[in-house]
């Protein structure tokens, strides 16, 4: 568990990472080449560490079937996620933003997780409360409407 | 009503998560790594043909176009992480990542971003999503 916990707090530095890199290329070339460029390099990139890591897949314990179909959007969603946050930048201050995609990702996942377990457990409630207050925290007092969106994605 | 389309974004992100660690169960992290990214190829390609633009290749420095690259870290670190975590756990696990280097980010004014010093405000924050994230962590 530990090993994941560091990877998915290490996943939050490469998101921030690409999106300020990003940020830089969306000024000069716009939003849709950046992803086409990101998508470009990102494939190759990920096919070759495919195949330096041996090209090994592993083998089916079953066929795959038509039920299986969902597990192939994940680079539809990808493409969704950011379409729409682009769109709702400049029409929400960021942290307002930033706030309503964090509650909704915690709140869908503790709905998954909930009909995955048939339960939720304290320490999520638990948990769930402490996030938000630490979110709500870290926004600037002033809850100033006119606040400049700046880049939020 | 803005907000609640940042809302569903967020549902988006938490089905996206939940879709990718199901395809790295099938085909192992790498490979299900490079298909995700192939799936997001071929749909930018084709909302970019439909309305084809003149653009120049802008002259930046070559890692200006790395951001794809860094892409390929957090589709692997985040299906290994997805695949072996609760969603719930993952989620906080990733926003507390988010915060905590935001905040290094803009203490040091990463890439010419606005600096800005991390403060009490900042550190009572964080404190608050690692404690959140541990009580997820602990108390099962």
């Amino acid at each position: 568990m530990a090993i994941s916990l560091i990877l998915a707090f290490l996943s939050g530095l490469t998101i921030l990472l690409a999106r300020t890199i990003n940020s830089q290329l969306r000024s000069r070339i716009g939003m849709k080449y950046t992803l086409l460029a990101n998508y470009l390099t990102g494939t190759i990139g990920a096919f070759l560490v495919f195949l330096i890591g041996g090209g090994r897949i592993p083998t089916f314990d079953r066929p795959l079937s038509l039920r299986d179909a969902p597990a192939f959007l994940g680079g539809f969603f990808g493409i969704l996620v950011v379409g729409l946050s682009a769109f709702l930048v400049p029409r929400l201050p960021a942290y307002i933003l930033t706030l309503a995609i964090f509650l909704g990702q915690l709140f869908s996942g503790m709905i998954v997780d909930l009909v995955r377990d048939g339960r939720t457990p304290i320490g999520k409630i638990v948990g769930f409360v402490l996030i938000f207050s630490g979110l709500i925290v870290s926004f600037p007092p002033k809850r100033d409407s006119a606040d400049s969106a700046e880049e939020t994605e | 009503m803005a907000a609640s389309f940042g809302f569903i974004t967020g549902v988006l992100v938490t089905l996206m998560n939940l879709v990718n660690a199901q395809l790295s169960g099938f085909f192992g992290n790498p490979f299900a790594t490079a298909l995700i990214h192939l799936g997001g190829l071929l749909i930018i390609s084709v909302v970019c043909l439909v309305r084809l633009e003149r653009i120049r290749i802008p002259k930046v420095p070559l890692w200006v176009w790395s951001a794809g690259l860094v892409g390929i870290l957090t589709i692997l670190f985040s299906n290994a992480a997805f695949s072996n975590l609760d969603m719930t756990l993952a989620t906080a696990a990733v926003l507390a990542g988010q915060v905590a280097f935001g905040m290094i980010f803009d203490a040091i004014g990463f890439m010419g971003s606005r600096k800005i010093p991390i403060g009490k405000r900042q550190l009572s924050s964080l404190a608050l999503i690692l404690l959140g994230t541990a009580a997820m962590a602990i108390w099962r």
